[in-house]
């Protein structure tokens, strides 16, 4: 299973793994937002908190037990999260879904709430997010182009992931 | 920002969290029995009866009808601290224990005559046993909430109660070295009171610090 191996340290397996599992994820959301009446618009933003919440939470899975109740249990929790914070009160639809529905699973783009998360980091944080996500270089490419070791790239990599995670808890305030 | 270039931030980061769900129960226990021992320590000393009280009936249905409840409690933990898991049985653990205690006062309330049921109700300063019960519970309910918060609880607030139920059950264990009274009339209003109050404050601090 692509989860177990990614969680015995195999970064390609995680990478497959997120790559299928993200439009599963956008599946379901969209499942419910549609039930629920709610914008579709915020799916796509939904399902990128989703999968922050799978990455910094893996540990969480019981390698003994499926892996599908355990993504929809984190998917419905970011929903129900999501749909608290913009109070259901909104009426902008969006008239837009073909594009979404002709564009490859994950190049699907969201409304920006994490790219507006993005602006709270600090300079050195952000732009070393950019190269990685955006830009798609490598952490070694990353800590060359910044002058830092590829282990200090990785701290402040997962500092700035962790902070994004935190910044969407106190987006409710 | 597209799902793709999100991916691509994820799979970078090899760090991981390491502390499993399991694991987290058990230590939040061993570390709530360690805090209110501590607190017990400090605060308190034993009954002076201890030894023959140690080997009384009254005082064997005492520990058992609590350790019941500390049981279920972390037995419900162990479901709730994973994103999808659910109470389940469980719940009949808790009823179970509701009627042992129902029935204890009960056998109690008939064995006795109607003119001492309000001093066996009141005891040897309740009060300060409640008091206590909620000194000892403080740490270890802490305890829980910290070990949780590394975790995914589907539901924080439940979790929150929970964690209390827990974190007071394992303290009056601990607790039972020094309480003098016995009577089971005593233990489900002001034990199961000082219970309630670490419950319901669980309840508030569960939905406050464990969002994820």
């Amino acid at each position: 299973m692509l989860m177990q191996a990614a969680l015995a340290g195999d970064s390609s397996a995680y990478r497959k793994f997120l790559v299928q599992v993200a439009p599963a994820i956008r599946a379901m959301v969209r499942r419910k937002l549609a039930f629920l009446a709610a914008p579709r618009c915020d799916a796509e933003d939904i399902v990128q908190e989703t999968l922050l919440a799978i990455h910094l939470k893996r540990q969480t899975w019981d390698t003994t037990r499926p892996i599908a109740p355990w993504v929809a249990a984190i998917a419905r929790h970011k929903l129900i999260d999501s749909l608290r914070r913009s109070g259901n009160g909104r009426v902008d639809i969006s008239v837009d879904d073909l594009p979404e529905a002709l564009a490859p699973a994950i190049e699907v783009q969201s409304r920006g709430d994490l790219d507006r998360l993005l602006a709270h980091l600090q300079d050195r944080p952000r732009s070393i997010v950019k190269a990685l996500s955006t830009d798609g270089a490598s952490v070694k490419e990353t800590a060359q182009r910044f002058g830092m070791s590829e282990g200090a790239v990785r701290v402040v990599l997962h500092r700035a992931i962790r902070k994004l995670a935190a910044l969407y808890r106190t987006k409710d305030k | 920002m597209k799902t793709r270039e999100l991916i691509n931030l994820l799979a970078s980061d090899g760090v991981a969290e390491r502390l499993r769900p399991v694991h987290a129960v058990l230590l939040a226990a061993a570390g709530s029995l360690v805090a209110s021992a501590l607190m017990f320590v400090l605060l308190l000393d034993p009954r002076p009866d201890i030894r023959t009280a140690a080997a009384s009936a009254p005082f064997l249905l005492k520990l058992f009808l609590v350790a019941i409840l500390a049981f279920t409690a972390l037995g419900i933990l162990f479901r709730l601290a994973r994103p999808e898991g659910v109470v389940g049985p469980w719940s009949f653990g808790l009823l179970g224990s509701a009627v042992l205690l129902a029935a204890a006062v009960a056998v109690e309330l008939l064995t006795l005559p109607p003119s001492i049921w309000i001093m066996r109700l009141m005891g040897v300063e309740p009060l300060a046993c409640l008091a206590s019960v909620l000194a000892l519970s403080v740490l270890p309910l802490l305890v829980f909430l910290v070990l949780f918060r590394q975790c995914a609880p589907g539901d924080p607030p439940l979790v929150g109660a929970v964690s209390g139920l827990a974190a007071a059950s394992i303290s009056i264990m601990v607790y039972l070295a020094h309480c003098p009274n016995d009577s089971p009339l005593f233990v489900v209003v002001w034990y199961m009171a000082a219970l309630l109050i670490v419950v319901l404050a669980g309840f508030q601090l569960g939905k406050r610090v464990l969002r994820w």
